[in-house]
């Protein structure tokens, strides 16, 4: 059994009718004001793919880490359902990262890590965007 | 026209050999880069060389070039290539499972949604009532 696609995404769909799978706003970093931070919605992708004679039952977790240290573990039973490769689309929402770093999700098959992916969470300055700068005004007989 | 001779025979005999399953000869045969070239000729080309290696008797050099047209087409638009098959697969066993890898139907989707519960408990503020309560009782007990 391997992964073929370890990604996290904002989030993602499958069409019904091609069965083919989308991912929206694929996240690689992010850049955040304040920690510590509730990410809202994040959608981790694994793709798995066993080979002939291996189990139809997947029994595995999601596992989200900081810097070694374990935010979030979910466990995770699926099916292959008679198929070769088996597509985990779980939703995680409300997941709060502590401080800035570089978030690990990866897919365990039991002890044995078979898919990850990371991307770094930066602080970043407040954006001035929006908040208009008073300039003093001229004198009137200028 | 398809050139079949710049398909790395040596090692996908090797490949066709030594595999055991379908899946196997799937996968190592599309990370081969000269499968992958021949990936780039169209769907109707690459059926027609297809056409050419059919025979009552395939030696091995057909069944292994044969595969090789087969994995390539799994590259392709699988309902194009489910349209135009019309080929004789004869004596090629695994010919169906590969086609079958290449089509997106041949997933299974697991979708769910996972909230995340804090650790801490924090409890909701008192409300007026109860803060009065409390300093009834309060004064109660200083009395």
């Amino acid at each position: 059994m391997r992964c073929l696609l370890a990604v996290c995404a904002d989030s993602a769909v499958v069409d019904q009718s091609s069965n083919r799978l989308s991912l929206f706003n694929v996240i690689d970093s992010l850049a955040i004001e304040q920690f510590p931070v509730i990410f809202s919605r994040i959608t981790p992708v694994f793709i798995i793919e066993r080979d002939d004679g291996e189990a139809e039952d997947l029994e595995g977790s999601l596992v989200i880490s900081m810097g070694g240290n374990e935010l979030f573990r979910f466990p995770i039973n699926a099916t292959f359902a008679g198929r070769p490769r088996l597509r985990l689309v779980p939703q995680v929402q409300g997941l709060i990262v502590p401080f800035p770093g570089v978030v690990r999700s990866a897919f365990f098959q039991g002890e044995r890590e078979i898919g990850y992916w990371e991307f770094p969470v930066q602080r970043t300055e407040p954006s001035q965007q929006g908040i208009v700068q008073a300039q003093p005004l001229p004198p009137l007989n200028a | 026209m398809i050139n079949t001779t710049q398909l790395n025979e040596v090692e996908l005999t090797r490949i066709y050999l030594v595999a055991n399953t379908p899946s196997y000869l799937y996968r190592h045969y599309r990370v081969e880069e000269t499968v992958q070239a021949l990936a780039k000729y169209d769907v109707s080309q690459l059926l027609s060389a297809l056409n050419e290696t059919a025979a009552e008797n395939r030696t091995l050099k057909q069944v292994v070039v044969s595969y090789a047209i087969l994995v390539a087409l799994t590259f392709k638009n699988p309902d194009e290539v489910r349209r135009a098959m019309n080929q004789d697969l004869h004596g090629l066993t695994w010919a169906e499972e590969i086609l079958a890898f290449g089509n997106t139907r041949q997933a299974s989707n697991q979708q769910f949604t996972i909230e995340v519960k804090p650790k801490a408990n924090v409890s909701s503020p008192r409300r007026g009532s109860d803060v009065q309560s409390v300093f009834l009782d309060l004064q109660a007990a200083a009395q």
